[in-house]
């Protein structure tokens, strides 16, 4: 067959053939003179076209994007999708090109997405966004989300919804009801205007006691519409629930007329909430209690007035998100949002079974359920008022003197923290202890940030680095799954961008394995991110678990590395890093080469550019 | 007599220790470590998060303490799951993989340098001590 007759068979039984057919049939057609810019073409004479008609001159999207912009919102991770390709259009063309507020971030997976929004908050104290696809985006990021839930931080997700023009099973009916369970608040509105008043209403309820993600499915009609004269609505800052001024003056009196008195900071909002508590402790002069090794958001560990003090009688504990003795202020739990939302009683168990009683509030004296944060202000002020020549003389030799002890037993805690890490100094594989001492020095007098959650590598931080920041170490993974850290550190690598800041992960070998590509987001944005690989060559807790087992049953306890183990063959994580295009070495198995090797990665991090080391470890 | 006959029991057991200590039992010894997974918590060297070198924590005090220990740990049905030492019976380790398996860990050893002959942690110390005298 020729061409022309495979032309002919493509085309035969087309409407365009029948429309030639009948072409043909009527003779009485007559051809139109050409037009005068028909003629100048003919001629050459080209000129664009003085206006381009676009879709829409204000589609809804940069309305989306302003909402975004005044909210602050610094970054917007996504993987692509067509749902949402009205709102990545403006999110990259709307305001200076290319747009940079919020900075559009490429995720490799959805859920890489959701962990990064999950670190940044951590450290920031502020809400990421993220965009996912319909129903199958939301469900990669779903266990992300559970996590972020559980560890009450504020995400602000966008989940794009085409209902007419793509595949059926990409959307439905309620996408927001696949997490509904474990999320803050949804919406689906149904009108641009509507949109826009629910982007600002996630915005508030994420950043809201009980903190969370909060989810709002926006059509793709809505993004493209013209939103002609519609104006954004003004935004109304949430209201905080605090404790009222006579709650607030009785704490100031107690503390005030205390003779030892304490106070025991847990998890505030923002850093704004820690330099209050800072100043509510430099007024009363009491001790401290932080949280600072535990999470973000909490009292600087090393401030003079942390530590146990001059005298552990105390005569007056105060709790801030944290339960004291005397007093506690602890925002509302989760199980506020259970009534309404969780049906499946996802991750609830004490629901089912009303004998185990919620986690919080333990000494069930005088609890007040406010925000510790925003009643913090209330408190300084009322205890100003009762401020006396007197009592500030008691109060700065009270100061003084916890000073002294505090100092004291750093010195002694840490000389016994040191003869601890001393053990297996010299080890290969690399004894945890020493992977964490040896960066130590290297990074103190720098501005740094933990991202990894320690506790599969025996949290040597702890004792031995100062965790002075609102950011210094950002905590648990949330539910404990999987896969959380590499995306978390990318979020906080996003933090630190612009801070001068740099990230350390200590990063465990099979969590890498759920989302490397955060490596590959790491490299193309240049987060400074150093990345030390804990290799213990398997899942290390499963391993410990499954000889108990064994033991428990006496079958043979010479097999539990089947399923448990990452032998045969040993994964090369600098090649894995190399291959996303972050410079990388190793593995490092003599300790001995620890410091030279983390000197590179510093100095790497610190021009801006991520590092990975892969460090053969002890197995915890 | 009796007195005598004591002696050369003491002194058969004590010339018994070295050939159960030697090259192939410590070689079978330090397969058993590995197998079954002792290094998990006590380190590939002895000196892990657990440490088992130096007979830090005294079960190596004694051979017989040593077996003792492995049989007597706990063999109930675990509802939570566990990390703590596992039970080792004679069926999963017999009484010579369990000797063999104490003259391995005997060879272990961690002799650390003190903090003052590591530079990092004499750093951390005397930089500690210098920001809080200010």
């Amino acid at each position: 067959m020729g061409t022309s007759a495979s032309a002919a068979a493509v085309i035969g039984s087309g409407s365009n053939a029948n429309a030639q057919a009948s072409v043909k049939k009527d003779t009485t057609v007559s051809i139109p003179a050409p037009s005068p810019s028909q003629l100048d073409r003919d001629v050459g004479v080209i000129k664009p076209p003085t206006s381009i008609k676009r879709a829409a001159q204000r589609p809804g999207s940069d309305l989306m994007v302003q909402i975004l912009k005044d909210l602050n919102i610094e970054f917007i991770a996504a993987n692509p999708a067509s749902s949402f390709e009205g709102l990545q259009e403006s999110i990259i063309n709307y305001g200076p090109i290319p747009n940079t507020m919020p900075e559009l971030i490429t995720a490799l997976h959805e859920e890489s997405a959701v962990d990064m929004a999950h670190g940044y908050a951590k450290c920031e104290g502020a809400p990421m966004a993220v965009m996912l696809h319909g129903t199958v985006g939301l469900q990669h990021a779903s266990m992300a989300i559970y996590q972020a839930y559980h560890d009450k931080t504020p995400v602000i997700i966008i989940v794009g919804r085409d209902d007419k023009f793509f595949r059926q099973e990409q959307t439905a009916n309620d996408i927001a009801g696949l997490t509904r369970a474990f999320t803050k608040w949804d919406a689906q509105p149904t009108s641009l205007k509507d949109t826009l008043a629910a982007i600002q209403r996630a915005y508030k309820e994420a950043i809201t006691p009980p903190m969370g993600p909060t989810v709002i499915v926006i059509d793709t009609e809505f993004q493209k519409e013209e939103a002609g004269e519609l104006k954004i609505p003004t935004y109304t800052p949430p209201i905080f629930k605090t404790i009222n001024k006579k709650q607030a003056k009785n704490i100031a009196q107690n503390l005030m007329e205390a003779k030892n008195p304490r106070m025991q900071v847990g998890k505030l909002r923002t850093p704004e909430g820690i330099l209050n508590a800072i100043k509510l402790a430099e007024l009363s002069g009491c001790s401290v209690r932080t949280a600072a090794t535990s999470g973000s958001m909490s009292f600087p560990e090393r401030h003079p007035q942390s530590g146990k003090g001059d005298d552990t009688n105390y005569d007056y504990i105060l709790g801030l998100e944290s339960d004291g003795a005397d007093v506690s202020i602890q925002g509302p739990t989760l199980l506020s949002n259970v009534e309404n939302r969780d049906l499946t009683e996802i991750g609830f168990g004490f629901i089912r079974d009303p004998v185990i009683p919620p986690r919080r509030n333990l000494s069930g004296k005088n609890d007040m359920t406010a925000d510790a944060e925003a009643s913090l202000p209330i408190i300084i002020e009322q205890f100003k008022r009762l401020q006396t020549q007197e009592a500030l003389d008691k109060i700065s030799v009270r100061i003084l003197r916890h000073e002294i002890a505090n100092i004291e037993s750093y010195e002694t805690e840490l000389k016994k923290t040191l003869e601890k890490k001393r053990k297996g100094w010299d080890s290969s594989p690399v004894s945890l202890a020493r992977l964490y001492s040896e960066l130590w020095p290297l990074i103190r007098d720098l501005d740094w940030c933990l991202s990894s959650p320690t506790v599969f590598s025996s949290r040597h931080h702890v004792g031995l680095w100062d965790h002075n920041k609102p950011y210094s170490y950002l905590g648990m993974h949330g539910a404990g799954g999987i896969g959380y850290c590499i995306g978390a550190s990318a979020g906080a690598g996003l933090a630190a961008k612009e801070r001068n800041r740099i990230v350390i992960n200590i990063q465990c070998d099979g969590d890498l394995n759920y989302t490397p590509g955060s490596l590959w987001t790491a490299a193309h944005h240049k987060l400074p991110l150093l990345t030390i690989m804990h290799n213990n060559r398997g899942y290390h807790q499963e391993v410990m678990y499954l000889h108990y087992m064994a033991g428990v049953r006496g079958r043979g306890s010479d097999r539990m590395h089947i399923g448990t183990t990452l032998r045969e063959p040993f994964i090369d994580y600098a090649k894995l890093a190399e291959a996303y295009g972050v410079q990388s070495e190793g593995p490092i198995e003599n300790p001995e080469e620890l410091t030279a090797a983390y000197k590179r990665g510093i100095k790497t991090v610190l021009s801006g550019e991520p590092y990975l080391i892969d460090v053969i470890t002890e197995p915890r | 007599m009796k007195k005598l006959s004591l002696y050369i029991l003491i002194l058969t057991v004590f010339l018994y220790v070295p050939t159960i200590n030697s090259a192939t039992n410590i070689s079978s010894g330090a397969s058993l470590y590995l197998d079954h997974g002792c290094y998990s918590c006590h380190g590939y060297n002895g000196a892990g998060r657990h440490p088992i070198a130096n007979n830090v924590s005294g079960i190596m005090t004694s051979e017989t303490l040593f077996i003792t220990f492995l049989r007597l740990r706990a063999d109930i049905n675990p509802l939570k799951p566990s990390n703590s030492m596992p039970n080792y019976s004679a069926a999963v380790i017999n009484d010579q993989e369990a000797k063999d398996l104490y003259a391995y860990i005997n060879t272990l050893t961690d002799k650390p340098p003190q903090i003052e002959n590591i530079p990092t942690l004499k750093n951390i110390l005397e930089n500690a001590i210098r920001k809080t005298e200010k």
